[in-house]
């Protein structure tokens, strides 16, 4: 199962998805890092993979921070899940995604937590 | 603010009725020592109705100062008719009007009073040489005219430097000083030296180290230069002022300027004042020297002002820019330790999990992550101490370490300063020694504000109608007392509050509920102030202590 995370500190939290991988999947998941909203090409390439985990401040390199990612990936017709991946606290977020009007979505807290990974991620796989 | 006209008026006024007492007394004089054409009675009656007619023309029909001259002069006459005008008595009582002319014509004396008076003694006297008639009237002629040219300028002088403070003072023209550049420059357009100054333009530049830099100037340019700025620079040094330089400006050459150096405290200023053509250069020294060059230092002396009000400005910014980075910086630092504390956090969980794992593929491929992501942790630690140890460096900075000696006068002044920015009055009960004024304690000026505005912030909160300041002098000790009294409900809160703060032992997790505090006691610590916080009954009182340096 293809699984792609928008994430520009891979190195921070590649170890903790593997781990959940390994454990409660059987080193089934396949994870593609991406550091940049950019890094895709053509947004729609996001259909190929059953669920999208979007780090919400992405660099300064990004063109899109997560939020903007998330909207346009919810235009996409046939658009994958997407759970959140952040560090800020999730009253800011949720207030943040009201305002944009985007939907609630599941968020995985900074620092992960494995548990809290396999929680937010299974609802979807 | 009172116009200097106000002023000068009412001193005109009160001028010309003693100088008509005088008249009056001197007329008497000269009619009891003189031999007369009249009787006494009919000099009696001319006095009473002198006094009367010049008394209705001030007191009901006002600023009919030729009609008063006229009753002057025929009071004159007709005391003088029949007497010798070769008596220092009588000379002295003709000549009267010329003396007291400012107060009817104007600023200056006007060529015709001359001439009337000159009128008056050759009827009086009889004209004998006509030749000496002319001679006479051209020399007052001139010296009229040269007074008339020197009244002028004043007039222009005070008009333009009450213009300069009117803008300032009324309309608070800071930073607009280009626009009284522009009043300047009208004022003289306006005036009778128009075409012998026909003034277009004032470029003001700052000078440093032989170069320059445009400030302001009377209309929008791009650029103002000087074709051999060197020249032009040793020529002010020397004189102070250069005529015709090799001006250009929006690289447009300009024939006719004038360039001044006018120096405020510590900057240099040159001012190129440029002319529309040749001006009458007759004029030009008066007008530089006695208007423009006065005018021009005030404006310097404005921009000085706005100069060093820009400078505190900036450093202000400065501080505030540094602090709002310092938080912004604690709240990235956040976001950078949930970032980084996720490889920890997961191989704590790896390990524990680990424990559990039964041996096999799966547990081989788990313990390999689990090593890398030790590995990362451990990285991630190094990264997360580095940062800490920046952040606390930047806090340091922050908290006010430099030290200045501060006089006591001066620490008076800024506590009332702060005191007034939050109280319409003053309620202080001042014990220190006016002569202790120069004595001088050590502190840093921005931290002691923040101390001092956090204290009396607290104060206008907190207090139930009774609050002020007591400035104590205890063994050698400069004492400032803050204290108000406060609701009987918050007396608990405020108990505890004063027994953590004076506490060393209270946790630094409780007093970092109360930011403010724990700000104020950390700048506090810096300096060498002792500081109690307690509650006396129902008043509450901060004090702080400063030794003499």
């Amino acid at each position: 199962m293809e699984i792609l995370i928008f994430e520009n500190e891979k190195v921070e939290v590649e170890g903790s998805f593997e781990a959940v991988n390994i454990d409660y999947y059987d080193s089934q998941l396949n994870f593609t890092y991406l550091a940049s909203s950019q890094a895709i090409g053509d947004i729609q390439k996001v259909k190929n993979y059953a669920l999208v985990i979007v780090d919400l401040s992405l660099s300064l390199k990004s063109e899109m921070d997560g939020y903007h990612l998330i909207r346009e990936i919810l235009k996409i017709q046939g658009h994958p899940d997407i759970v959140i991946l952040t560090g800020a606290l999730e009253t800011t977020v949720n207030q943040k995604i009201e305002e944009m009007g985007l939907p609630f979505l599941p968020i995985i807290k900074k620092p992960v937590d494995l548990e809290d990974i396999y929680r937010k991620i299974s609802t979807f796989l | 603010m009172i116009k200097v006209q106000f002023l000068d008026d009412s001193v005109r006024l009160l001028s010309s009725i003693v100088y008509r007492i005088i008249l009056v007394i001197f007329g008497i004089v000269i009619i009891f020592t003189s031999t007369n054409v009249f009787s006494y009675s009919h000099y009696l009656m001319l006095t009473v109705s002198y006094v009367s007619i010049v008394g209705l023309l001030y007191f009901r029909v006002h600023k009919i100062s030729i009609l008063r001259l006229f009753f002057d002069f025929a009071y004159i006459g007709i005391i003088l008719y029949g007497k010798p005008m070769n008596d220092i008595l009588s000379m002295s009582f003709l000549y009267l009007p010329i003396i007291n002319s400012p107060n009817f014509s104007g600023r200056r004396r006007n060529i015709s009073l001359y001439v009337v008076t000159l009128l008056f003694f050759l009827g009086l006297n009889g004209i004998n040489d006509w030749w000496k008639i002319f001679v006479v009237i051209s020399f007052f002629a001139i010296i009229g005219y040269l007074e008339n040219i020197r009244s002028s300028i004043s007039m222009l002088a005070e008009d333009i430097f009450e213009t300069i403070d009117e803008s300032y003072v009324k309309n608070l023209q800071l930073n607009k000083t280009h626009r009284v550049y522009r009043e300047i420059i009208k004022k003289i357009q306006d005036s009778r030296f128009s075409d012998s100054f026909p003034i277009e333009g004032i470029y003001c530049l700052s000078l440093e180290d032989k170069k320059y830099r445009i400030v302001n100037t009377s209309k929008y340019v791009f650029n103002v230069n000087f074709v051999d700025f060197e020249n032009v620079f040793n020529e002010l040094e020397k004189n102070g002022i250069v005529k015709n330089a090799n001006l250009l400006i929006d690289e447009k050459p300009i024939k006719n300027n004038i360039c001044m150096k006018i120096e405020q405290d510590e900057i240099s200023y040159l001012f190129a004042v440029v002319l529309s053509k040749r001006g009458l250069y007759i004029y030009v020294p008066f007008l530089i020297n006695s208007v423009l060059r006065v005018a021009l230092a005030r404006v310097a002396n404005i921009l000085a002002i706005e100069w060093k009000v820009r400078k505190v400005k900036k450093e202000y910014f400065d501080k505030l820019n540094q602090n709002i980075e310092y938080f912004e910086s604690a709240a990235d630092t956040m976001h950078f330790l949930n970032n980084k504390f996720s490889p920890l956090k997961s191989y704590i969980t790896m390990a524990e999990r680990l424990d559990s794992m039964p041996p096999g593929k799966k547990r081989d491929s788990y313990e390999q992550n689990a090593k890398k992501t030790r590995e990362r942790a451990r990285r991630s630690l190094e990264i997360i101490v580095e940062r800490a140890e920046n952040l606390l460096e930047m806090k340091n900075d922050l908290l006010f370490r430099s030290l200045e000696r501060y006089s006591i006068g001066k620490l008076f002044s800024l506590i009332r300063r702060t005191w007034q920015e939050h109280f319409d009055t003053d309620r202080f009960e001042t014990y220190w020694p006016k002569s202790d004024h120069d004595r001088e304690v050590l502190l840093n000026e921005d931290g002691i504000y923040l101390v001092l505005s956090n204290i009396i912030d607290n104060m206008t909160k907190h207090n139930d109608g009774q609050y002020g300041i007591k400035f104590e002098n205890e063994q050698g000790q400069y004492v400032v007392e803050f204290y108000n009294n406060f609701k009987k409900e918050n007396k608990e809160k405020l108990l505890k509050l004063a027994s953590e703060f004076m506490s060393e032992e209270t946790a630094e997790i409780e007093m970092r509920k109360r930011n403010g505090l724990v700000i104020m006691k950390k700048i506090l610590k810096q300096m060498p102030i002792e500081f109690e916080l307690k509650v006396e009954n129902t008043i509450y009182v901060f004090s702080l202590s400063f030794k003499e340096a």
